[in-house]
């Protein structure tokens, strides 16, 4: 029996948009103002997002990405440097109260990562949890999150990658402790759900598995909804903050 | 005088890096801490790191210190003897550029 309803939101937008929103309801979750939610989203273009704690030039291959277009942002959660291909990743953004979730960080991760868990093996991808914030599959990273806790609200974002460009990813990204061997070293940490399973799995099936993966993890039903007025509102004035080159720069 | 960083990590832990800005007396002039860890209040960890301005920087208890900066802002992804490991390392650098006798006056 799931324990209640809890909105979902699948959307697509900027990177500058995207991280206002996560942001947006985080702190409007945490003065009672918005729902639980779990928000699915692509990133549109392609963008590489870094931690909020992590240095621009170290965890990014700035030459690489000023090349390619892609865009950098920096994120109100910590963690690391992350890639968001917008042809082979989706993002997913669970916003909650932080009486609903174990104290204990690691237990927290576990919880909300058991819908990635799930979502994979849905799609044949026999995954497992890999403690701190990681979700792997044969040794090899599948999806990575983030947290970040405001006002007794918890936001907890992370990815899912389907078919993800996995050689865009290890050029775009450095990677804390790949001293050696540079993107060849990253790209042989990582795999995706498609080169998991042998086919190509595509973003609707993304989707879908991962709404039965959290419903099944946080043991509710989901309620397709929208944003409110104050999402909305609060979204766009945090857009300045996200496009900024001093937030992106805040740690060179 | 320049920039003093130490960081730690161990196996399944996050990176921790913290980053002095230092004056031609050893003087803390800025610090900030670096890496892919996470902290539950990371503006109390900016205003533990801002209060270093001003401190010399041999007379810090970076292990007292660390363990308060992280007890006060949540910190996560990163071990008790991940923290003692970067003060003894802060410890050294600071001992290298500073000197022996940076502590007196």
């Amino acid at each position: 029996m799931p324990r209640g309803t809890m909105r979902l939101i699948i959307d697509e937008g900027t990177p500058f948009f995207n991280m206002a929103m996560d942001e947006a309801m985080l702190l409007l979750r945490g003065i009672n103002a918005v729902e639980d939610t779990l928000r699915l989203y692509v990133m549109r273009p392609s963008t590489v997002t870094i931690g909020y704690f992590q240095s621009l030039s170290q965890s990014v291959n700035l030459e690489y990405v000023r090349e390619r277009g892609i865009p950098v942002v920096r994120r109100v959660s910590g963690g690391g440097s992350v890639y968001h291909d917008s042809l082979g990743e989706v993002t997913y953004a669970v916003v909650l109260s932080a009486d609903s979730v174990p104290r204990d960080y690691m237990e927290s991760f576990r919880l909300i990562c058991e819908g990635v868990v799930r979502a994979a093996r849905r799609l044949g991808c026999e995954a497992s949890f890999a403690p701190l914030n990681d979700v792997v599959a044969h040794g090899r990273k599948l999806s990575g999150s983030a947290q970040a806790r405001r006002l007794g609200a918890l936001l907890q974002h992370g990815t899912f990658m389907y078919a993800t460009d996995v050689d865009t990813l290890a050029n775009s990204l450095r990677v804390p402790g790949v001293k050696y061997g540079g993107a060849s070293a990253i790209r042989k940490r990582v795999i995706t759900i498609s080169e998991c399973v042998g086919r190509c799995v595509s973003k609707e099936e993304a989707i879908e598995a991962l709404i039965e993966g959290f419903s099944e993890a946080l043991n509710v039903e989901f309620v397709r909804g929208k944003y409110s007025p104050a999402e909305l509102e609060l979204a766009k004035s945090l857009e300045w903050k996200y496009r900024s080159r001093e937030w992106t720069a805040l740690r060179p | 005088m320049g920039v003093i960083e130490a960081s730690a990590k161990r196996k399944g832990e996050k990176v921790i890096m913290i980053r002095l800005v230092l004056n031609e007396k050893c003087v803390i002039e800025s610090a900030e801490a670096l890496g892919d860890f996470f902290a539950a209040n990371p503006e109390a960890l900016e205003e533990m790191l801002r209060s270093l301005a001003g401190a010399r920087a041999a007379s810090v208890e970076w292990r007292e210190f660390l363990k308060d900066m992280a007890r006060a802002s949540g910190l996560y992804g990163v071990s008790r003897e991940t923290l003692d490991s970067l003060a003894v390392k802060l410890a050294e650098e600071v001992s290298r550029v500073c000197g022996e006798g940076a502590a007196v006056e």
